[in-house]
């Protein structure tokens, strides 16, 4: 009897040497111990940070939450402004356009803040006013129980010579206390694990935070810039920092490769389904030329579409009459130099553009014995989508449209023909070296080009990638709380111990 | 739907290339040019008899390589018949027809008392073949039209294009001749019975 209560006391005694209530603990949650305090604090003093942020008033539904928005306030606004103004106006088709957008803005920033509350203020201050204040007081509790235990092991040693029924008493108290610390010992560990879990979600719901907002700001761009085909060419141009829109350019690199010798280029329908592809790739900025430098004519189809979507036509509603009249001029000198004045009226964008394209359809016309497209077939499938009259409604445009595209003809076929002697500057893109043809046909200012624009645009175009991304959290252990949100397909998910 | 008027109006659809112009071309005029100009829009007019007198027939050529919605609703809303052309050597160019029969039904209404002839071109080039026969009388089945299969270069089935489009217009009698031969036109329709199919 003796005996084993001694090697029980042993057994205690080399356990428990000190009385410093963390040697009973292992090392990793003493190190976690040390953790408690600070996150405490930090939680405490972040959500009061980020509740500063929030622009609507918490605890309300996200659409209550929008009205009350400054941006919301601003798109009333504008939609009250723009009332005013007649419909041909463009300040109040510039007014509309913003007013959807900041509506869009303000909508998608109360939804963000909606899930932000709930994935990441509510978390935060569970941790700080529930979780870490429970910990803290079974840490109290564990260090008095370790006091108490110590105590009754010293009194049971000092006594060890009483009488058995006092031994035995004391042996009691002692493995009481054990008993006691061990299941307070327990505890405390367990909330230490999860307070160790929760470093995980902690910084993973910062984490969170940013990408929320980066999904916001990303789907922003996505409805309201990234769309390229239908964009105003220089509002695209300033926005991408090109000089050649994209999709001219993108279309006109990969023409240069594969379509230069495809007959009825421009002319022949391609697949509609790789077309709206390739349109969709443009205008999200990444287009794979190997996959579509295949079907040449889904490229021009694409390209025709680029310029037929423009809210404005490449040579411009302005000089619309003006175009026929210098058409309509018999002497060809004349006319090429009615022609030059008119080029030079064009915006410097429009300009740059148009002299990129009639380039290279003067280069494609040059294939006529292979591609059949000679400068009148080329006006005649192209000349439409880039030049139109300002129209009232479609009878109207029907009604000038079937006239004018016969003109147009005029317009754009010398355009193509004497495009050296219109456009005087260097060729800006890579002239294919085209075998079995010999190039003497060229016209003097076209030079062999430049590689470097062609690395400066394969970069522009990687670098842009963007999509929305989808996350989930994962940690090995039991508890899990999911929060699911279904309009941005962003799941968050923290998994706890218990 | 157009008042009857003195005009017959047949509007010509298809993809770029598959040989709208040279159809209405051998038809109007006899001959067939193996040239290579795209079509931005032609109108041609030929005299036929009509409810024992004489109407207008006229022949829309539209273009095939871009194609305006507007210009194209108008130009349907405008048609009385239709003839959509594709080109056996060219999937892709039935395919394209799809929207444009689509965009008729969708002006007309229901395209049951509406003359339309799906028409397979160029059935000369059958070593680049790429659409069946079958295929075509498939598509005309489901579009509840008329199907032929035609080529312009060898005046194969052109004139029969025509004649079986106007026979198809219930509401008025017409025919291309205009001196009133009736039972040769009967005749020839009857002949005709073998090769296009009729839904």
């Amino acid at each position: 009897m003796l005996r084993q209560s001694l090697s029980i006391l042993k057994q205690l005694s080399s356990v428990t040497k000190s009385q410093d209530a963390t040697e009973l603990l292992h090392e990793d949650l003493v190190m976690v111990e040390q953790r408690v305090e600070p996150a405490k604090k930090a939680a405490q003093v972040l959500h009061k940070k980020l509740q500063a942020c929030m622009q609507s008033q918490s605890g309300l539904e996200a659409e209550k939450r929008m009205k009350k928005l400054p941006l919301m306030l601003l798109s009333i606004s504008m939609a009250e402004s723009f009332k005013d103004f007649d419909a041909e106006s463009s300040i109040r088709r510039v007014l509309e356009m913003c007013c959807f957008m900041e509506k869009m803005l303000a909508n998608m920033l109360a939804d963000f803040e909606v899930k932000v509350e709930k994935e990441v203020l509510e978390p935060l201050n569970k941790l700080s006013e529930d979780d870490l204040p429970e910990i803290l007081k079974n840490k109290k509790q564990f260090a008095k129980l370790t006091t108490d235990w110590n105590n009754a092991r010293i009194s049971r040693s000092q006594g060890s010579t009483g009488p058995q029924a006092k031994q035995d008493g004391l042996r009691e108290e002692v493995e009481e206390a054990w008993r006691k610390l061990e299941s307070i010992k327990d505890q405390y560990s367990a909330d230490l694990l999860i307070t160790d879990c929760f470093k995980h979600p902690l910084p993973r719901m910062f984490k969170n935070i940013s990408e929320l907002k980066e999904d916001n700001s990303q789907k922003g761009e996505l409805s309201v810039v990234c769309k390229v085909y239908g964009e105003p060419l220089l509002s695209h141009l300033s926005r991408t920092n090109r000089d050649i829109a994209a999709p001219i350019q993108e279309c006109i690199h990969m023409l240069l490769r594969t379509g230069m010798r495809e007959e009825g280029l421009f002319r022949l329908a391609a697949a509609a389904s790789v077309v709206k592809r390739l349109k969709t790739c443009l205008d999200q900025g990444t287009v794979d030329h190997s996959e579509f430098s295949m079907d040449p004519h889904a490229v021009a189809g694409a390209l025709k579409c680029y310029l037929r979507e423009l809210p404005e036509p490449l040579m411009t509603f302005e000089l619309y009459t003006d175009w026929f009249k210098a058409a309509g001029e018999k002497d060809l000198t004349e006319k090429l130099e009615q022609f030059r004045v008119l080029l030079k009226k064009l915006p410097p964008e429009n300009y740059n553009n148009l002299r990129y394209l009639v380039q290279f359809l003067s280069l494609l016309s040059e294939e006529q014995a292979i591609n059949k497209m000679t400068p009148s077939n080329v006006a005649i499938v192209l000349g439409p989508n880039l030049l139109w009259p300002q129209a009232e409604g479609e009878v109207a445009l029907f009604d000038m449209a079937s006239a004018s595209s016969v003109q147009v003809v005029t317009v754009i076929e010398p355009l193509i023909q004497y495009s050296s002697s219109l456009f005087p500057e260097a060729v800006s893109f890579e002239v294919p070296d085209l075998p079995e043809v010999p190039d003497v046909t060229l016209p003097s200012p076209v030079t062999h080009s430049v590689v470097a624009e062609k690395e400066k645009l394969s970069r522009t175009v990687s670098s842009s990638s963007s999509t929305t991304s989808s996350s989930s959290f994962h940690l090995p252990l039991s508890k899990t709380s999911r929060y699911w949100s279904a309009r941005t397909d962003l799941y968050l998910e923290f998994r706890i111990t218990t | 739907m157009p008042e009857q008027s003195n005009d017959y109006r047949v509007v010509v659809f298809g993809a770029g290339g598959v040989g709208k112009s040279s159809l209405v071309l051998r038809f109007v005029k006899g001959t067939f040019r193996d040239t290579y100009i795209p079509t931005v829009e032609d109108t041609y007019r030929q005299v036929i008899s009509c409810d024992k007198s004489v109407c207008t027939l006229q022949i829309t050529d539209t273009t095939g390589s871009h194609q305006f919605p507007a210009m194209q609703r108008l130009s349907i809303s405008k048609g009385h018949a239709f003839i959509l052309v594709y080109s056996i050597t060219s999937r892709q160019s039935l395919e394209e027809l799809k929207p444009i029969y689509q965009q008729v039904l969708a002006i007309k209404g229901s395209t049951e008392s509406i003359p339309i002839m799906l028409v397979g071109n160029k059935s000369d080039e059958m070593a680049q073949r790429e659409v069946e026969t079958k295929e075509g009388e498939a598509q005309a089945t489901a579009w509840k039209c008329a199907f032929m299969e035609t080529s312009a270069k060898t005046n194969s089935n052109v004139k029969e294009l025509f004649q079986e489009l106007l026979a198809l217009e219930k509401k008025r009698d017409m025919s291309l001749s205009i001196d009133g031969k009736r039972s040769g036109k009967q005749k020839r329709a009857d002949k005709l019975k073998g090769k296009c199919s009729v839904m």
